[in-house]
């Protein structure tokens, strides 16, 4: 594949991804382990689980979501660092709501891969914009 | 009489930094002091060294939830070229705002406002750690220098790294930048005392590095 033909599909890869993503956090998390390889890795605001399994316990034991997006960008990542293995980078910015309280920025960034014809994460890292130590909600 | 359900929110306590492989510290640590020492410096040059030749960069930008244009510092330089993929639907745009080629990527950042970045204020997420790449994430504030606002702006930035090998140090083969401004309580936070002081051993060289170049490390 050319690498502009790439570009185009790790644009529209990204937008169907995040859909299902966000979707999936916000409704569906009994699934969401399906997203991720099996050892897969969330950090999110740091703290890092490893593991599809222990991901969805993660998701099933955090407060209920509502995710917006604002941006999306999408670029493949060099063949070199992949061996080859067609892969994405994907970063998102948008707000979101923890069971229906102010509304927080956040930024996340994926790594996807193609596993056996599916897309899966890779890595997956999820900060909350706000300072550390003043933790409050 | 109530019910039990309607519960707080309790979200778990955020951590500064996460590192997947604690040997890869050093690198880690070394790499961003280095990068945006010479980012902040006044000539972003140098960076050409830091990056892939084949490396593809891009930035999106947004205001942060409960700011926009009428209230808080112009975003305007960054949203002319955010690579927004929801709302860039022309694919040679698309192309086009993807900075392909250390040159072209280097040429990019040197465009970009004069900075001063906070590195006690930096989060960081080392997430894969192997022989053929890092991939890194951070996030922190910068206060935007001499881009003709009464006041410098301070903003927010999230960068995602890939990182490969190269010779024998390390360069930068994908890159994306999140650009937002700092949100009220950050900006209070912003070069102030760092937030959490953690003990960190300094960087083993294995060579000095010049001054202005992402240094040469055997892992």
């Amino acid at each position: 594949m050319d690498q502009k033909a790439k570009i185009d599909q790790s644009c529209r890869t990204a937008e169907e991804f995040t859909k299902l993503y966000y979707e999936s956090t916000d409704k569906r998390r009994h699934l969401i382990s399906k997203l991720y390889l099996d050892n897969g890795l969330l950090t999110w605001n740091g703290n890092g689980i490893t593991g599809n399994d222990r991901i969805q316990k993660f998701y099933m034991e955090l407060p209920s979501t509502d995710h917006i997006i604002t941006t999306l960008d999408a670029q493949p990542i060099l063949d070199n660092a992949v061996n080859g293995q067609l892969s994405f980078l994907i970063q998102v910015s948008g707000t979101v709501k923890y069971q229906d309280k102010v509304p927080k920025s956040f930024q996340e960034s994926f790594v996807i891969t193609a596993q056996n014809d599916k897309w899966k994460i890779v890595s997956d890292c999820f900060r909350l914009q706000e300072p550390l130590n003043t933790e409050k909600n | 009489i109530g019910f039990d359900i309607a519960e707080e929110v309790r979200l778990p306590p955020s951590v500064q930094t996460y590192l997947c492989n604690a040997e890869a510290q050093g690198i880690v640590r070394q790499f961003l002091e280095q990068y945006f020492q010479v980012f902040d410096s006044g000539s972003r040059q140098p960076l050409l060294q830091a990056y892939h030749e084949d490396a593809k960069f891009s930035m999106t930008s947004a205001y942060p939830y409960g700011q926009n244009p009428k209230n808080s510092s112009w975003l305007n330089w960054y949203n002319t070229d955010s690579r927004n993929i929801l709302r860039v639907q022309d694919h040679d745009r698309r192309l086009k705002l993807l900075k392909q080629g250390n040159l072209a990527v280097v040429s990019f950042l040197s465009e970009m406002p004069q900075s001063k970045h906070d590195i006690h204020s930096f989060t960081v997420d080392l997430n894969i750690s192997t022989p053929q790449l890092l991939l890194l994430n951070v996030s922190g504030m910068f206060r935007e220098l001499r881009s003709g606002h009464k006041t410098a702006p301070i903003r927010h930035f999230f960068r995602s790294l890939v990182i490969v090998p190269a010779g024998s140090g390390f360069c930068i083969a994908n890159e994306q930048l999140h650009v937002s401004n700092a949100t009220e309580q950050q900006a209070k936070l912003a070069f102030k005392t760092p937030i959490i002081q953690t003990p960190q051993p300094a960087p083993e060289l294995n060579a000095a590095p010049p001054a202005a170049a992402i240094p040469p490390v055997v892992p």
